[in-house]
């Protein structure tokens, strides 16, 4: 009896060794090619649609799309309709994009309902010298051209649709950085408050450690106030540091824009329209100056990805349950075995 | 007939002295295993008590950080299948149900808490009398991490310990069936629960090392069947996305210079993908905990090279002893060298560590023993508040301090453990 149980164990021992061996062959070769990538680019015309063309891909696929945040969207739709589900960025709330790389990009995410191919159909904004992102609440913001007196201006209009459990929005524009601040660092710029209301404008210090926000306009601005602020080493920050910053690498400098419920009057909409200037960057003697420009026209690069994804076989389910019940009955058959010999051991 | 008297009156009070005792030892089997039990269930229920007390002074909102699972639900997903979270299922799936429900997830901890205590009772019932058992238990009962995780923290780790303490009960016991059984279990729950297989594996000889490792298969499939069938590779990017993640919170992590916190810095779609195809898209950078690029690459491996080397070391000094109570205090020592060198700490890790810790001093003197655990009291407090804002000192600062000081604690309380007593 015990001979036969060994036998027996052998068997299934080599029984779920070819199983694992065949799931183990089937599972890489599909990894091998579970990725697809296509990094290309669109011509962009601001007001006209924008198409980019997904080839082949399988049910319950995943489609990301990557664009710059320095393009920003103003709609997206799929072509044809209900191809693809759009599934939300929003896991931890979108305060967890403020986390740089993240920041510099515009992601789309979604989950294909039946295979195919399909178009997503773009309406973009002008493109323009800042990453834009909301970062507190729900907003929708544009971006367009002003001129004021023979200047020209970034406009921005930011509309809080949701805000947050403090009562707040929050829209960042972000420009990247790649410096250690030195004592002569100092950030100057111009703002107009064209319309509306605002709780803030910051302007954020990011280095690879923290965050550094100085006040540059309080929400007391009136409309067609004209602001312009110079931020430096001895400036007094929100948490009352003054240059804690100063030698630490920076990542970007960032305009942060706030709106808040609680200074609205009832059915006044959430909205405020600002203009900003040049903003010049300066630091270790060298001179940045970002300009305002707003393009109408241009050349918009992206990448797509398309992640296939496993669809289960009658063959690899019958290959899972045969191993999950090779492993069971060996797993008996053994248990039965040290009993045995246990016993043995006992009775000796 | 005098004598013969005597002789009756003789037996007669032997018989009594005899029928006496044996009543008392009867009556003595008959209360004493109901008495402390009684007793138990009575200081349990005051802990309990204790903790729905601090729950509602405090209102914590443990369910806050089940972002995850209300992503879920409200996108109609399907874990392991279209979503991969962090845990494997057993630490993962209980949560699902309780999103929205702080007070569940505080029933569940309390149930999951009580039984993991008069799990460390049990074990240090083996080893030492019940009035030092009673006293370490009260010590762990008390101790701030384990309150934390009670109140505020919805993650697996209660749970995993649990298993842990039961596999280790059971190499006690010579049981190598319920030993794979809650290693896999534990293994199904959080994955450091696996490092135990080793020692268990080389302390078993012969069909009982076959039994084990096949208990061990046997439960893992049964329990991860219905996921490998539908999508092998989501579930399985549940372990392998671990990979990528970075150090935090350790003494490797600061020499790498990464000062953050675990878990944060991670994009928050990754999780529908494979982990592969995530490592694929997302370029790795020394700012982002959750696709980390090391400063010192080498770190990792020293890490990785002193984990491997203790966690062997232990398994075989395991395996050179025979009395299960010194076993005890060997066997813990693999799952700590895991902990001890692992570039990846958080404060909820404080947790095995202590209990571990706990059960390797156990031959210190009672007062010693104490003090050692009242430092890794004191350290982990302070590790907590690091993350506090307005603490005096500033973040890097204070991070360095803990993690030196828990160093320099942990070194001296295995050097004084292994018997180097000279120092008290």
């Amino acid at each position: 009896m015990v001979a036969l149980l060994k036998a027996l164990s052998v068997a299934l021992f080599a029984a779920i060794l070819f199983t694992v061996v065949i799931l183990g062959i089937n599972l890489i070769s599909y990894v091998k090619n579970d990725t697809e990538v296509i990094v290309s680019h669109a011509d962009v015309r601001v007001g006209q649609p924008t198409i980019i063309k997904i080839p082949h891909f399988n049910k319950y696929d995943r489609i990301y799309l990557i664009l710059s945040a320095t393009t920003p969207v103003y709609n997206i739709t799929v072509r044809p309709t209900g191809i693809l589900t759009p599934l939300s960025f929003d896991v931890e709330g979108v305060e967890a994009d403020l986390f740089y790389p993240i920041l510099l990009t515009k992601n789309f995410f979604f989950i294909a309902n039946a295979g195919g191919s399909a178009e997503l159909v773009l309406f973009m904004q002008p493109k323009v010298p800042y990453a834009i992102k909301e970062l507190e609440g729900k907003t929708v913001y544009k971006v367009f051209r002003h001129n004021e007196d023979d200047k020209e201006y970034l406009g921005v209009y930011v509309r809080a649709v949701a805000f947050s459990q403090s009562g707040f929005t929050q829209t960042v524009l972000v420009y990247p950085l790649n410096v250690v601040f030195q004592p002569d660092f100092q950030v100057e710029g111009e703002l107009r408050l064209l319309e509306g209301k605002i709780a803030y404008v910051n302007l954020v210090v990011a280095t690879e450690n923290a965050l550094y926000a100085f006040n540059v306009a309080p929400f007391t601005l009136k409309n067609g106030t004209r602001i312009k602020f110079n931020v430096n080493a001895a400036t007094k920050e929100l948490f009352g540091r003054t240059g804690a910053f100063l030698g630490q690498k920076g990542l970007f400098i960032g305009l942060s824009i706030g709106l808040h419920e609680k200074q609205l009057e009832f059915n006044e909409i959430p909205y405020a329209v600002l203009g900003i200037g040049n903003i010049t960057i300066l630091n270790m003697g060298e001179k940045l100056i970002i300009e305002p420009q707003t393009f109408y026209e241009y050349d918009m690069n992206y990448r797509l990805y398309i992640f296939h994804k496993f669809q289960p076989t009658l063959e690899h389910g019958l290959l899972v349950s045969a191993l999950v019940s090779q492993v069971l009955a060996f797993s008996y058959v053994s248990i039965k075995l040290w009993r045995d010999s246990k016993r043995a051991w006992q009775d000796n | 007939m005098q004598v013969s008297m005597k002789r009756c009156m003789k037996v007669f009070t032997e018989f009594k002295k005899h029928f006496s005792a044996n009543q008392k030892d009867s009556v003595l089997r008959l209360r004493s295993p109901r008495k402390p039990l009684l007793k138990y269930l009575l200081g349990l229920i005051v802990y309990d008590t204790f903790v729905v007390l601090l729950f509602l002074l405090l209102r914590p909102n443990p369910s806050s950080w089940l972002f995850d699972d209300r992503f879920v639900v409200r996108n109609e997903l399907l874990y392991y299948v279209d979503f991969r979270p962090g845990y494997p299922p057993l630490g993962k799936l209980p949560y699902i149900f309780l999103h929205n429900n702080d007070e569940g997830i505080l029933l569940f901890h309390l149930i999951t808490s009580d039984v993991l205590l008069a799990m460390v009772y049990k074990l240090l019932k083996c080893i030492t009398d019940r009035r030092r058992a009673l006293i370490l238990v009260t010590t762990v009962a008390l101790y701030p991490p384990l309150l934390l995780a009670t109140l505020y923290i919805p993650h697996a780790d209660l749970l995993a310990l649990l298993w842990l303490l039961i596999s280790i009960y059971f190499i006690i016991k010579g049981n190598p069936v319920g030993v794979g059984v809650f290693i896999s279990l534990g293994f199904l729950t959080k994955f450091y629960n696996i490092i135990l297989l080793l020692p268990a594996l080389l302390l078993f000889r012969g069909w009982g090392r076959v039994a084990l490792l096949s208990s061990f298969l046997a439960t893992f499939f049964t329990i991860s069947a219905l996921f490998l069938a539908v999508d092998p590779l989501m579930y399985a990017s549940t372990y392998t996305h671990h990979l990528y993640r970075g150090p935090s919170e350790s003494l490797f992590a600061l020499l790498d210079g990464y000062f953050s916190h675990t878990g944060f810095h991670h994009p928050t779609y990754e999780a529908a993908i494979y982990s592969w195809q995530f490592a694929a898209l997302y370029d790795p950078s020394n700012l982002d905990h959750f696709r980390y690029a090391w400063n010192y690459p080498q770190l990792r491996y020293v890490s990785l090279t002193l984990q491997i080397m203790f966690i062997i070391l232990f398994s075989l000094i395991s395996i050179t002893i025979k009395d299960g109570a010194r076993m005890l205090k060997a066997v813990p020592l693999s799952s700590l060298s895991y902990f001890t060198f692992s570039a990846f700490w958080n404060p909820l890790i404080a947790i095995p560590f202590f209990i571990l810790m706990m059960l390797i001093t156990i031959d210190l003197k009672m007062s010693h023993q104490m003090l050692v655990l009242a430092g890794f009291y004191m350290v982990d407090v302070l590790h907590y508040l690091v993350w506090f804002p307005g603490l005096f000192l500033d973040t890097r600062l204070s991070l360095l301090v803990v993690v030196v000081l828990r160093a320099v604690l942990t070194s001296l309380t295995l050097y004084v453990a292994a018997g180097g007593r000279r120092l008290w």
